[in-house]
């Protein structure tokens, strides 16, 4: 179904995110603003001020303030949202790992921008990169319409994995750029994200004492952190269904397409038989489908995109179904692992069980990636030469 | 797929004034999409900012490199030859001054490679006579109503209401009233 423009309002990124927070209804907002993100919390504070919304708005003293406020409003049982980019993600650091080693569900935003030095405010992905392994799920969106559904997604996942969730959206490409979204109802939005939450005897509770986060001797450590990793690969179906049900309940879906090769975790785009492709995350992805619907016009040998929308937990099988015949791969990083592999190739290579790729860097710190770079990251990519190539 | 850049200082509403055409293309059902591009983040440094029309969504989020129109919100722009980048034989101008055409022609040499068409406006001196400068965006937008085809004046009219909705009657009134004479008073 094509959802027509006349259902569709204009909105930036940030302010589409502060929609689906308005929706999703928490009790706390805790955050410190930030550039590019601080749009979003402003809209939120604003609408707070107002009276417009229930929750407390929390004007924190610093990110890592602000991650341990939500992370303490988790502990209680309350649903709680915070958001932040770069340096500000780098301060929450500590208390991120300590939220997926305990459990403890909240959606945070990440407007993605680069990390100093130098100091650079643009969009790359190196602030998500730092946080890859600390227990957190990762969602990574195209669009502000996809950075919206991602959020309310992200709400219910959270409640019903017991797990933080964290929503990407590329800085300034996204939350600074309007397009047309498709906002839903409020009673839609209520009638998806009502669930049980996971019962978690975790939540602390005058009436029932008990400690959270407490020590773990060495040999009760490591099944912890054991059960953590099962727990998030055992997380895919879960977030597979959610995304169909969110589609299903909630009328964006004609805006996003989903199907087989449109799933909760990746989007597959081109033809099915085309022997190479490109591998990416986030916003860029629309470059490209545009570039590759020129490129697939003028060749016998069309080139697909795969489009990762969840990056932890990574959906290894799905990747190596649809990857494992493809002669030619690359892997376009915006982000470094400086001195090693970059990240998004490194994940995807051990996900191939030695499937040779290419690896590509670009866009660091904003650098434009045009249609014209893609005709290069395709050549690159049918050379075979492992790189890291910068575009 | 139309595609407009905008070439101002910060502080001027460069952003605005993209976004406001966002709104007026989708008001007449076009998917729009508009981008700005800041430099440092100071007044009086330069901005772009950028606007898309098309058929179907807008995917692509390069930055406008083979633009249709050029929109120079500032006449002191017009000498610099970076504003230029990436034009075709089919790119249009359309600057903010109180000079024709033809004088700005001699005046900044290069726009002799805009062979399509080279508008001016004097933006600024209508929004001072309507009692603000700030409008001088909402002139603008009215000019761009009537010179891109994308949308009409009704469209940048309702995308005023949407972009000021909660403001005072007044101001609106005033700002469609801008819109109107951007319309009317555009030099070629």
């Amino acid at each position: 179904m094509k959802t027509s423009i006349a259902k569709t309002i204009m909105l930036d990124g940030s302010r589409a995110v502060a929609e689906a927070v308005r929706l999703a209804e928490p009790s706390l907002v805790a955050a410190y603003p930030i550039t590019p993100q601080t749009h979003i919390v402003e809209t939120l504070s604003r609408w707070q001020a107002a009276g417009q919304t229930n929750y407390e708005y929390v004007r924190a003293d610093s990110e890592s303030a602000a991650a341990a406020m939500v992370l303490g409003a988790a502990a209680m049982g309350e649903v709680a949202y915070t958001a932040t980019s770069s340096q500000g993600l780098l301060h929450m650091v500590e208390t991120l790992y300590n939220a997926g080693g305990l459990e403890l569900p909240f959606v945070m935003t990440l407007a993605n921008r680069s990390v100093s030095a130098p100091i650079n405010i643009w969009n790359d992905l190196s602030d998500a990169m730092a946080i890859r392994d600390t227990g957190l799920i990762m969602l990574f969106a195209e669009s502000n319409q996809e950075a919206l559904d991602q959020h309310i997604i992200a709400f219910r996942l959270a409640k019903e994995l017991s797990q933080p969730v964290v929503v990407n959206l590329d800085g300034f490409l996204l939350t600074h750029t309007s397009e047309a979204v498709c906002v839903p109802s409020a009673k839609l939005v209520k009638d998806f994200l009502q669930v049980n939450r996971t019962k978690h005897n975790q939540h602390l509770d005058t009436a029932h004492p008990n400690t959270i986060g407490h020590l773990f001797m060495p040999e009760d450590f490591q099944s912890r952190r054991q059960n953590l990793q099962r727990k998030l690969v055992g997380a895919l179906p879960i977030i597979e269904h959610i995304y169909q049900d969110y589609y299903k309940k909630i009328d964006t879906a004609g805006l996003t397409n989903y199907t087989t090769t449109n799933t909760g975790h990746l989007e597959y785009y081109g033809p099915q038989h085309a022997n190479t492709v490109l591998i990416t995350l986030g916003s860029i992805a629309g470059t490209i489908k545009d570039a590759l619907d020129d490129f697939n016009k003028k060749t016998k040998k069309p080139v697909a995109l795969l489009r990762l929308k969840t990056l932890r937990p990574l959906p290894i099988s799905n990747l190596q179904t649809i990857l494992k015949h493809k002669k030619y791969l690359a892997v376009l990083d915006r982000a470094l692992s400086v001195g090693a592999c970059p990240p998004l190739a490194a994940d995807i290579a051990a996900a191939l069980n030695g499937q040779s790729l290419v690896s590509l860097v670009g866009g660091l710190g904003g650098k434009d990636i045009e249609r014209s770079d893609i005709s290069t990251m395709i050549k690159l990519a049918r050379a075979g030469k492992y790189g890291p190539h910068f575009i | 797929m139309l595609e407009l850049r905008f070439h101002g200082f910060g502080g001027q509403g460069v952003v605005t004034v993209a976004e406001l055409t966002g709104l007026a293309g989708h008001n007449a059902g076009i998917w729009s999409q508009t981008m700005p591009y800041f430099g440092p983040e100071r007044s009086g440094t330069p901005v772009e900012a950028y606007a898309r029309f098309s058929d179907s969504r807008c995917r692509s989020r390069e930055r406008i490199i083979n633009p249709d129109w050029l929109i120079i919100l500032s006449e002191k722009l017009l000498a610099n030859p970076d504003i230029l980048r990436g034009i075709k034989k089919t790119t249009k101008l359309l600057a903010v001054s109180s000079n024709e055409p033809a004088i700005l022609i001699k005046k900044y040499p290069q726009l002799k490679k805009i062979t399509a068409g080279l508008f001016s406006l004097d933006a600024d001196i209508w929004a001072k006579h309507l009692g603000n400068t700030l409008m001088s965006n909402t002139v603008i937008l009215g000019a761009l109503s009537k010179l891109t085809g994308v949308f009409g004046q009704a469209n940048a009219v309702t995308a005023i209401e949407n972009k000021l909705a909660g403001k005072n009657k007044t101001i609106i009134d005033l700002n469609k009233q801008a819109v109107h004479l951007g319309y009317e008073n555009i030099h070629r």
